[in-house]
């Protein structure tokens, strides 16, 4: 029997993206626990960095949102690749779904949970705040309270990048093998590049870093729709 | 390779094993419904906004960072202190940077002076000025404490003080033992970055040679006897 209701892949998209969301939800909560025990409980010290003046040895313990920032992309790369999963894709059959459809979605629930993972990584990061300031109330300097936007973009392009990549790798690893060889090739390349230039990178601004993550971003997500284009069943 | 291996594949190992084994729990225990999710995670934001809110208007820092502007303004200051130090003017030794003052007394006309340290004094600039109002056999040791920025902090109250005393008829000055202070500094910005940049635009230096000053006041009448050759004059 066939169906005669023509819908179109934005609605099928749309459907797809709040269902996925509600449903992969569980992903957003072992972040908090992962924030919880990575960022509060393990780093109790912060990074350390000392000078030496005269008599006077100074030690500044610096508090910064650098684990919580390693912990969320960590967790963007491991909940992109199990978004690619047999378990996960067994989902996509509830609702109408294609490989690409369902790749669309996937990249729009892994962008709106980069966004959450971000909001929920500055409540991590104030609540170790209230920590130290509760624990420590003589020797605490807050430099400044406020996150600057530009700082808040490169998180969540960092995490986007992430979970860009884990979907990529992902998905070539179910598609045709012709795809699959150079796409992890190129990853590779792209990964050695990026640590081998990680120093010039790093003098950036951070809004050039952000354009950059995003574009490579964008590029992931673009060759992940292709690769889950290719692989779809009816063409094959 | 070691490094790489540790800093990058270790936490992600590590984020996986717990990732994994939070999701075979929740798959067992089956209290944990997309709304109790949701509700859970929105109330840990709120609890996170609740920090932050009561971070801005309950929690102040009594410690101070110094802007790169007053730095800079702090360095030319001490530029001058420089220059009038190499000119023998004692005259930037005011009221507002003066921590402590010893009244020691000696016996006849010759006053030696033994300064030690674990660098012999490296820690301290001594200095020897002949004052007018003062009796024979008297010396007046002042010691004069100027700003200390590190990082953008004022250490300057946090510098030991020399221990100065007589001892058969001669002058000791002692540097203490080391101090250690602990800063816990909260900065909401990535210190992968910052460090990076910083080191490849060299931290921001101030001399601080002039930070510790230490002024002998003796009467004219007397000698002051210096073998390790620390002391020089001042007006």
């Amino acid at each position: 029997m066939q169906s005669l209701t023509n819908i179109s892949l934005k609605t099928i998209v749309k459907k797809q993206v709040k269902w996925k969301a509600k449903l992969y939800i569980s992903a957003l909560s072992s972040l908090v626990i992962l924030q919880i025990i990575f960022g509060i409980l393990l780093s109790s010290s912060g990074s350390t960095s000392g000078y030496g003046r005269g008599n006077l040895s100074v030690q500044f313990s610096i508090y910064s949102l650098d684990m919580f920032l390693i912990v969320s992309a960590f967790w963007a790369f491991i909940v992109a690749i199990l978004f690619t999963t047999k378990a996960y894709r067994i989902d996509d059959l509830s609702v109408i779904s294609s490989r690409t459809s369902s790749a669309i979605a996937n990249i729009f629930v892994m962008i709106i949970y980069s966004f959450i993972a971000v909001v929920i990584m500055i409540s991590t990061f104030y609540l170790k705040v209230l920590e130290i300031l509760l624990v420590e109330k003589q020797s605490f300097i807050i430099e400044n309270l406020f996150i600057s936007p530009s700082i808040l973009l490169l998180c969540f392009s960092s995490i986007c990048l992430f979970g860009a990549i884990g979907l990529l790798l992902g998905t070539s690893f179910k598609g045709p093998t012709l795809i699959k060889v150079p796409i992890i090739v190129l990853l590779l390349i792209f990964i050695s590049l990026v640590s081998i230039n990680l120093n010039s990178l790093m003098m950036l601004p951070d809004l050039i870093i952000s354009v950059i993550y995003l574009f490579v971003s964008v590029l992931c997500f673009c060759l992940t729709i292709w690769i889950a284009d290719k692989s779809e069943v009816s063409r094959k | 390779m070691k490094a790489t291996f540790f800093l990058f594949f270790m936490p992600l190992l590590l984020v996986a094993a717990i990732f994994l084994l939070l999701s075979k729990l929740s798959k067992k225990i089956k209290i944990w419904t997309p709304k109790r999710i949701m509700i859970g995670i929105t109330g840990y934001l709120v609890l996170g906004l609740t920090a932050f809110l009561y971070i801005s208007f309950f929690a102040e820092s009594k410690i101070q960072v110094l802007s790169p502007f007053e730095m800079k303004q702090l360095e030319k200051k001490l530029e001058q202190i420089q220059k009038y130090d190499l000119e023998n003017d004692s005259s930037y030794l005011t009221e507002d940077y003066k921590k402590k003052t010893w009244e020691l007394k000696y016996e006849g006309d010759t006053l030696p002076v033994i300064v030690n340290g674990d660098d012999s004094g490296s820690n301290y600039i001594i200095r020897m000025r002949y004052k007018d109002n003062i009796d024979s056999g008297k010396a007046i040791v002042t010691y004069y404490q100027l700003p200390v920025i590190l990082d953008g902090i004022d250490l300057s109250d946090k510098v030991p003080l020399p221990n100065v005393y007589m001892a058969h008829n001669e002058l000791f000055i002692e540097s203490l033992s080391e101090q250690q202070v602990n800063y816990d500094r909260i900065k909401p910005t990535l210190s992968i970055l910052d460090f990076n940049r910083e080191v490849e635009q060299e931290p921001y230096a101030m001399d601080y040679s002039y930070s510790n000053v230490l002024i002998i006041d003796i009467p004219r009448s007397t000698v002051l006897e210096d073998s390790q050759g620390l002391v020089q004059y001042i007006r």
